[in-house]
């Protein structure tokens, strides 16, 4: 991820397109990883990154420089990725194995470990309760700290352990229970 | 440490990296004398660690910012050079630009110059003296018809060329080339 000095957030803070399509490129990738992964639909992922980041650019002003732009983004996108899937969760249900299927046939060739570990991420997501589901994709995925993580959702640091231990042993009694 | 409290820890802290030196030390020293915890915290990193490792971040498509830029109704391409094209192009493709017109130019007023030497020529032997005195023959003109007075054949394609059956033309042209006219007047 590139990195973004304050004088390009003050401009972008201020309407600068410029500056705005460079914030865009640092943190584009981010923000459709944690979409994708919250949503579990490509198509779900870009509406939900395009209305962050038009969300972004029109209250860039309120950016209070009190946290990381980074975790400021995060919290958007992770707000924003959530109110989406509860409108689109049971669209979601239906479209979901034609998108995973999608998904693997228009990548590029790749090892198939990786393959398999796309298939195998997706399916260990889909059984989380979304809040968990959420802590496990910013430890997991986007390697944030407990701290961080409790700044982008603004919940404190032993409600980001109870959720992620909560969520990893659901995931262990689950596969657990498939090779017995 | 208590297996309880080892697993639990296992499933945060430790796998996260956010385990104190102390406690991680007191952690893996229960792990060396507990078989059962020694296969949780195995398992635990096969299921819940391992898959994600080869993870890669989904390709996101250039069609998305242009959808973006498109709502927000920015230019999709801020910064970024307009496309090339002759004028606004780079300093070597103006300067090869200019030269062309310079050269094209140029030809255009040498062959304008050529021609209208060839054309406005008086025929000597056929205008007043004060003209003819304003306009001699020049070297060039004195070099063709000598050439031709030379090369019967390439007199006979000048006089064709030059000669539309009519008496206007010897007015201008020289009367060496012309002596048939000059007669028959």
């Amino acid at each position: 991820m590139t990195e973004i000095n304050e004088p390009t957030i003050q401009r972008a803070c201020h309407g600068d397109p410029r500056a705005f399509a460079e914030v865009y490129n640092a943190f584009v990738a981010l923000v459709f990883s944690v979409a994708f992964r919250i949503s579990n639909v490509r198509e779900d992922a870009e509406e939900i990154t395009q209305e962050v980041f038009v969300n972004l650019f029109r209250k860039f002003s309120q950016f209070s420089f009190l946290s990381s732009l980074k975790t400021w983004i995060y919290r958007i996108a992770v707000n924003t990725a959530l109110n989406a899937r509860r409108t689109n969760v049971r669209e979601a249900a239906k479209r979901v194995l034609a998108q995973q299927s999608l998904l693997l046939a228009q990548a590029p060739p790749q090892p198939d470990e990786i393959i398999q570990s796309e298939v195998e991420v997706q399916e260990l997501l889909s059984r989380l309760p979304v809040e968990q589901r959420v802590c496990i994709v910013l430890r997991n995925i986007e390697g944030l700290s407990y701290q961080e993580i409790a700044e982008t959702l603004q919940i404190n640091l032993n409600t980001v352990r109870s959720r992620l231990k909560r969520a990893r042993e659901a995931l262990l009694a689950w596969k657990q229970g498939g090779e017995e | 440490m208590k297996c309880e409290e080892c697993r639990d820890l296992v499933l945060t802290d430790f796998l996260d990296g956010e385990l104190s030196e102390d406690r991680r030390v007191e952690l893996l020293s229960h792990i060396g004398s507990c078989e059962a915890c020694r296969k949780h915290l195995e398992n635990s990193k096969r299921t819940l660690v391992e898959p994600f490792e080869n993870l890669q971040r989904p390709k996101v498509f250039p069609r998305l910012w242009e959808r973006i830029a498109g709502e927000l109704e920015i230019d999709p391409a801020p910064g970024s050079s307009a496309p090339e094209s002759v004028h606004s192009g780079k300093p070597g493709q103006m300067r090869f630009f200019l030269l062309s017109w310079v050269v094209l130019i140029l030809v255009v007023v040498t062959t304008i110059v050529v021609f209208s030497r060839f054309s406005c020529i008086p025929p000597s032997s056929r205008l007043a003296g004060p003209l003819v005195s304003r306009a001699p023959p020049t070297s060039v003109v004195e070099n063709l018809i000598a050439t031709c007075r030379r090369d019967t054949l390439l007199e006979k394609s000048l006089k064709e060329s030059l000669n539309f059956g009519t008496n206007f033309e010897s007015i201008f042209l020289p009367a060496e080339l012309f002596p048939i006219v000059r007669l028959s007047k």
